[in-house]
Parts: C-alpha cells; structure tokens; sequence
C-alpha cells in the first residue's frame, strides 16, 4: 500500500491518522444448512485487517473462525451456505465478486495456507513445479524463470538445500518441510494478504517455532498482512500484533497483542489464558477449566453466547448480545461484556472464571 | 526405590519392517521403570517411538525382544487365559475416543465389555458398576443409555476413560488423550485424570507432545528421541532445568505466554534422521548445538548423575553430582 516517507513512524500510526485498513469486513454473517435447522458459524462480524499486521483470530471448535477466513476469499460459496455482509477489498465487495474475479484475487492477492499441507499439495507433482505452476497462472513468465523463482521462494521459507527439494514429491518432505512449501505456494505471487489456517497445528513445537519464524521474516520483509487463524494462545503471544477472541460466531475481544492477552477484559479470553498449561510460573494443583461446552448447534442464546459458562452472568447478560466496543480496556482495546469494573477484576483472579471447586 | 516397580522394562525393542529392507526400529533397547502410584509422562515429537513404547507395554503391539514385568512377573511370553487376566490391569485411554468406541452400541456396553470380558463380571454387578463410573467421570449413568455420536469430544474422552477404568486396572496407557480437545475441554479433561488416579491409587503412563499439559499432571518426565529414552527426571527437576541438550530444544521451543520472557529460543538445525538409518554416536549428535567428537563416535549410556535424575548425554547440561562409571568431563553450561 502507501508507503509513508518516515519509516518508524508507520509503525506506530498516530491516532488521530488510522491507515485504511487493506480488508475490512463489516455485519458478515455465514451460516449453513444443517438437519438441524441453520447453523450460525459466523453470526455478525466486524473486522479489519491493517497493512503489514499479523492479526491472530483466536477460538475454539466452533468459534467460526475457519469460516469467517474462508469467506474472505470466496472459499464457502457452495449450496447451503448463505452469506450476508462483505468483505470489502481493493474497493469491491469479495462476497458478490464473480468465482472468475475472486480465482484472480485468490494466490495473487490473497493466498491461503491451511493446515494439512499433506491434502493440499498434489502427492503427484514436485514441490517445485506446485510453486511454479502458481505463478504462472498469474503471471507471464517462462517456464525456466517460474522454476528460478520457486527455488527462491523455497529458500526464503527457509528449506535447505532448495535446489535439491523443490524436485522432491511431497511425501519425500517432512510435515514441517511440507508446510513451508505451502507458504511458498500462498507467497508465490507477493500477495497482500496471506491466510494461514491452523498453519502449525499439525507440527512439532522444533518445527512449529521454525515456521512460526518464517511467519515473522515475510512480515518484516515483506510486509505482507497475514490473518492468522490458531487455538493456540502461546502462538499468539508469538507472533501476532493484534488478536481477535471468537466466541460463537462472534468476535468477543479485540485488541493488540498485549492487551488481549495481559489485560484481558472479556470473562471468556480470561478462562481461556488461565487454563492453558504452561511450562513455567507456578504449578497450579488444577488447572483452572472453563466448564461446560462451546456453543456447537443451531440454538443460541439470546444474549451473550458466553452466558451459559460464565461464572460472573447477570440477567442483563440474556437479553441480547452484547456490543463489540471499548468499556473498561485502553482505547482500541474493545469487548463484548457487560461486567463492571469491579466484576472484571474479580473475574480476573486466576482460577475465578471455572466455576468448579 | 526398594520396593518392586509396577512397571519394569529391561532392553525393550519395537522393530518394523522397512520400506527399503532395513528394519525401523521405532524402540530401541528402552530400560525404564515406572513406579506404583505414580504418573510418568513420555514426551517427544512425532515419530519418536513414544506411541509404540506405550502399546508395547501394553502388547497391543508385540515388542521384538526385552522384558516387560507387571510388579516383577514377566509378562511378554504369557498367551491365552493367562495374558487375558493380566490385560484385565493394564487398560488404555486412546487419543481419539470416538474411534475406539463402537458407534451402534450403547455406551454402557462399551463401558461394560472390559469388565464382562477381562474380570468375567456378572451383567447386574457390571451394571451397577458402569452406573457408577459414568458418575464418576462426569457424565451421570443416564448417558449409557446413549451412543458416541450424542457426545462431545470431551464427553467422550470421558467415556474412554470410565471404559478403561472398568475392570479397575493397576495400570494405564494415556496416549495423547486431550491432544485433540480444545484448551477449555483439555484442562477439564486433565484434572479428571488427574483426581482418577490419585483417588484410585491408579499408575498412568501419559503420553503427550504437549509439555505444558504433561507438566501440570507427571510427577516424572521421560524424553524419547528416536526411540530412545534421553532423560528420565523428576517433574520439577527437569522442568527447573533439562539435562539433555534435546530435552533444552524441546522445552524451548514451547511458545511462551509470558510476557517478559528471557528464554533463548533454541531452533534445531535440520530434520529428524530417517530412523532406518540413525546416525553412529549419539543418536542426536547431528543437530546438537554442544556435540563435541565423542558424540559422533560412542553411543553414550542412559546413566544416573543426580538423585531423580538420569540422561543419555557424554556432556550433560547440569553438573553430575554421581560419578560415571568411565572418566567423563561435565561439559556443557551450568547455572
């Protein structure tokens, strides 16, 4: 986008000058036909993604957060989803593009990255020709300079030796191997946007934290936009700049990095921090648990989708769901809650939000 | 120390025919203890034999050669009636419990059948006794009345657990049981089997890749690394400081939620040896950040340097406070 001449400057913008955000998503709703009626995956989003950010979309099974990255490239259209809201991006709305737009917006502007590179990559063809042929459907360029450029590709996501494996078929690789061709492939046409899905769920942490590096360097090289879909709150405080919380197809909590996850406002981010197991700090004698389940089937609750496991619900909390906006954290720093600040506080005690003794 | 280990395995050895001819051998000579009462965690990446360790001892998978015994009786050549008895205590939970639980049956029968089977329960006792443990689990008995798909991930991971805790063993495989859950659903699940064992005096072996949660329930932590076990240690032991330049890269590489963190993170250089063809030395040697040329050459030995505490690494990473049998330097960074 716009390159503003002071460099460092950009990186803290002031705010009286928010940049325009390079995709912006507002009132998108995705649901799907179900037996059971229709299910509401994503149930009134509004979000937006900043030039050069790593911004993690954080949930559970459920949360909708595949669904709402899937439909910011068109990857849901099938029959029995429907969409309303959009997803505006270079001026036009992604949702009512054409499957001929969005295949031309699709590995050229935004590419996505899903978590089993294995079912991604074709098991028939070299890990190099897959960057190759990539390119080429965008680009015009030689066969001989589209190989060139995906040995170059494959040595920026940090594969040894590029020469040498980008002739490899795919199950010649390891899993970690295997994802940053992935990367290679989404990074094949410098794309504005990169959606990594779950990128190193399926990896060991000595290969998560590699890739996770890789994640970082295009960032800072780059700087490419990446929407980061994860469960994992350590791979969060990572690498992410910003952090939305879903919950039940919405967004619950939205922030900066630190303030999600060192100030956390919403009950829901709270329970989640608290009951991941860490490999530092005190051993708790139980790990705190958010009780109960996440919302999975067609009927929600009226109000807060939180409500039913929340140790700290009112009655106000089940009329209807509450406002995704700034209360109680720094400005920018928004939530869906309708706790005081007192309540916030006491929520906040380690151990507070699991109900169970 | 002095009493007999619930669990002792001497020279245990998996081997799988190779693609290219050469067998895999996915455990290598494994000697390890686990004690009465106690849960031991075996941690380490995919492909590092963890899995098959523990379905060997358990001889869902038959081991190639070595000793397994049950409170000192040899168990790896008992066939028939005999091995079905001993099966009877040694019960597994599995990583996904939706795959393990007949999907047109009953959960009560599910639940029932190790214990009509293994203990040779009436139907009325087993009865009663699935009642009772659905209860325990969290469940309520009125769910034996359903089948897996009415049930969660979670839920069902509870199922497992109250099946394998039926025909009340003395001993239980965990592999990977809330790898596949989500965060809020894993510490629940955690801290039920946590409560379960210690209630029930029950001896676990939890199998996980995830330090964290392995952490919050093994009073010992055992690393394997290409089949071998690298270091044994006592929970806050090794959490305090890892012996073994691998358990150091591995625990280092565990994304850290704390927000001042000074912890170096080691990024291993290269990928794991193709196990069909390990490297001579030191199994680890070729991307160990201290191997020195010893490491390339001699296989070092698992061997006791600090109470609680043994390693397989000529240069440990923590000062021995135990002698080793041969002239050995104490190398490496001490703090």
């Amino acid at each position: 986008m716009t390159s503003t001449p002071t460099g460092p400057a950009s990186a803290n913008p002031a705010p009286a000058d928010p940049p325009a955000p390079v995709l912006s998503v507002r009132g998108l709703r995705v649901e799907f036909d179900v037996p059971a009626g229709r299910l509401p995956a994503v149930a009134g989003v509004d979000l937006d993604l900043h030039a050069g950010e790593i911004l993690a979309l954080v949930g559970e099974s459920g949360s909708g957060k595949s669904a709402l990255a899937m439909s910011l490239v068109g990857l849901n259209r099938a029959p029995g989803t429907h969409i309303t809201g959009r997803v505006e991006f270079a001026g036009r709305d992604l949702t009512t593009a054409s499957e001929a737009d969005l295949r031309r917006v699709r590995g050229r502007d935004i590419s996505v990255v899903f978590q089993d590179a294995l079912a991604a990559l074709n098991p028939l063809q070299r890990a190099g020709a897959q960057v190759a042929e990539m390119i080429r459907t965008h680009q015009r360029i030689s066969r001989a300079r589209a190989w060139q450029r995906a040995e170059e590709l494959l040595a920026d996501v940090g594969i040894a030796n590029p020469a040498r494996n980008a002739r490899a078929y795919p199950h010649q690789l390891s899993g970690g191997m295997r994802q940053r061709v992935m990367i290679a492939i989404g990074l094949a046409n410098d794309p504005t946007v990169l959606i990594a899905d779950e990128p190193t769920t399926a990896l060991d942490v000595t290969i998560q934290a590699q890739v996770l590096a890789t994640l970082k360097r295009l960032q800072a090289e780059h700087g490419t936009s990446i929407v980061l879909i994860t469960h994992d709150l350590g791979v969060v405080a990572e690498v992410a700049d910003r952090v939305a919380v879903m919950y039940g197809g919405r967004i619950v909590e939205q922030g900066t990095r630190d303030q999600v996850l060192y100030s956390p406002q919403h009950p829901y981010t709270m329970g989640l921090l608290d009951s991941v197991p860490r490999v530092d700090g005190p051993v708790a004698e139980r790990l705190p648990a958010i009780p109960g389940s996440p919302l999975t089937g067609v009927d929600r609750p009226p109000g807060c989708g939180f409500a039913p496991r929340c140790a700290f619900a009112h009655a106000d909390c089940d009329t209807s769901p509450p406002e995704l906006v700034n209360r109680y954290g720094e400005p920018g720093h928004i939530d869906a809650c309708l706790l005081d600040a007192s309540a916030r506080h006491t929520a906040r005690t380690p151990a507070a939000v699991g109900g169970r003794p | 120390m002095t009493s007999v280990p619930l669990i002792q395995l001497t020279g245990l050895r998996v081997e799988y025919p190779g693609r290219g001819g050469d067998p895999v051998r996915a455990v290598r000579d494994v000697d390890l203890e686990i004690r009465e009462g106690e849960t031991l965690g075996l941690v380490g990446e995919s492909g590092c034999g963890k899995s098959t360790l523990g379905r060997a001892i358990l001889r869902i998978t038959e081991p190639t050669a070595g000793s397994i015994r049950l409170l000192g009786r040899e168990i790896t050549g008992l066939r028939g009636t005999a091995f079905r008895q001993i099966r009877a205590d040694l019960q597994m939970v599995f990583q996904d419990p939706f795959s393990s639980l007949n999907p047109r049956r009953r959960i009560a029968d599910s639940v029932a059948e190790p214990l009509l089977r293994g203990r040779g329960a009436s139907r009325a006792d087993a009865s009663r006794a699935v009642d009772e443990l659905l209860d325990l689990v969290g469940l309520g008995r009125d769910a034996g009345r359903r089948r897996p798909h009415e049930f969660s991930g979670g839920q069902r991971q509870r199922i497992g657990i109250a099946r394998a805790l039926a025909p009340s063993p003395r001993f239980i495989v965990a592999d990977e049981p809330v790898s596949a859950l989500d965060v809020s659903i894993q510490a629940q699940v955690v801290n039920l089997l946590a409560d379960l064992t210690r209630e029930r005096g029950l001896t676990m072996l939890f199998i996980s890749h995830d330090l964290g949660v392995v952490r919050h329930i093994a009073d010992r932590i055992a690393v394997m690394y290409l089949g071998q076990i690298i270091e044994v240690a006592d929970r806050d032991t090794f959490f305090g400081g890892p012996a073994h330049p691998y358990s150091e890269a591995l625990l280092s590489a565990v994304p850290t939620l704390d927000q001042e963190s000074d912890r170096e993170r080691i990024v291993l250089a290269g990928e794991l040896p193709d196990p069909a063809h390990p490297p001579a030395g030191c199994l680890f040697h070729t991307r160990c950040r201290y191997a020195v040329d010893r490491c390339r050459a001699e296989a070092p030995a698992l061997r006791p340097i600090q109470p609680g505490r043994t390693v397989r690494c000529h240069l440990p990473l923590v000062p021995a406070d135990i002698p080793a049998p041969s002239t050995v330097t104490t190398g490496g960074t001490t703090q």
